[in-house]
């Protein structure tokens, strides 16, 4: 199943793009979605146990790791809002 | 009745009061509370020239309309309304409107309390802040990350 991913704020930045679409198996979980992108990008994870908190929204909402995903769902990884 | 969105250009703040008392004070409303949040033309010694205000839209609007509808439900509130902007905004622009209408004052402050800071942790809402000494992204509540690149920079592609 393909799930888009949006980074947001200094996480665009370190990622280096936008958006990216990832193919997972069925029935893979948030938690599978986040160690595949830490895996293509290290930094993320990295600047996630450092500076910035990452928090995942799927389909808008605020996730939880045990979150399975589906076909198409989209999940933005973001920092701690700033609005304001 | 309640509104929440993400706006572009900035509210007519007398239309923005005139209405709400217009839909309140036969309801039994006597106060309102209005917050307006603007740019800061200085930060940390600073001066700033602008603030980029990116939000994940549609859930951001989503989520304003949703804060704004909980805490009308709160005994005594007769109207809430958020709008929060986006774009590149100057020092001084106005930025974020809470307004909150109830019976009593206390009420009105205490909600538009609550409300704003649902706002600023929840809303899915990030501001990069460009001033004389550089880039900073904003995290969370005011904490500044200086930006190292952008995403399709020449040392990036």
């Amino acid at each position: 199943m393909k799930i888009k991913v949006r980074f947001f704020s200094i996480l665009k930045d370190v990622a280096g793009r936008e958006s990216i679409e990832l193919e997972l198996p069925e029935g893979a979980k948030l938690r599978d979605l986040l160690e595949k992108i830490y895996s293509l990008y290290p930094d993320l994870e990295k600047i996630s146990g450092e500076e910035v908190g990452v928090i995942a929204l799927l389909n808008g909402s605020y996730g939880k790791l045990d979150n399975e995903l589906r076909d198409g769902d989209e999940v933005a990884l973001i920092p701690p809002a700033s609005g304001g | 009745m309640a509104d929440g969105r993400i706006i572009e250009k900035p509210l007519d703040l007398n239309e923005l009061v005139a209405s709400i008392i217009e839909d309140t004070a036969e309801k039994g409303a006597g106060a309102l509370v209005l917050f307006v949040g603007y740019v800061k033309g200085r930060v940390d010694d600073s001066e700033v020239s602008e603030l980029d205000y990116e939000a994940y839209e549609p859930h951001a609007s989503r989520m304003l309309k949703e804060i704004a509808e909980k805490y009308e439900r709160r005994e005594g509130v007769l109207n809430v309304r958020i709008y929060h902007r986006v774009g590149n905004l100057k020092p001084g622009e106005t930025t974020l409107y809470v307004a909150v209408s109830a019976k009593s004052r206390h009420q009105a402050f205490q909600v538009a309390k609550e409300a704003l800071e649902e706002v600023k942790h929840r809303v899915p809402i990030f501001k990069l802040e460009k001033r004389e000494d550089g880039e900073y992204w904003v995290i969370g509540n005011g904490r500044r990350i200086k930006r190292r690149k952008a995403p399709g920079s020449p040392e990036q592609s």
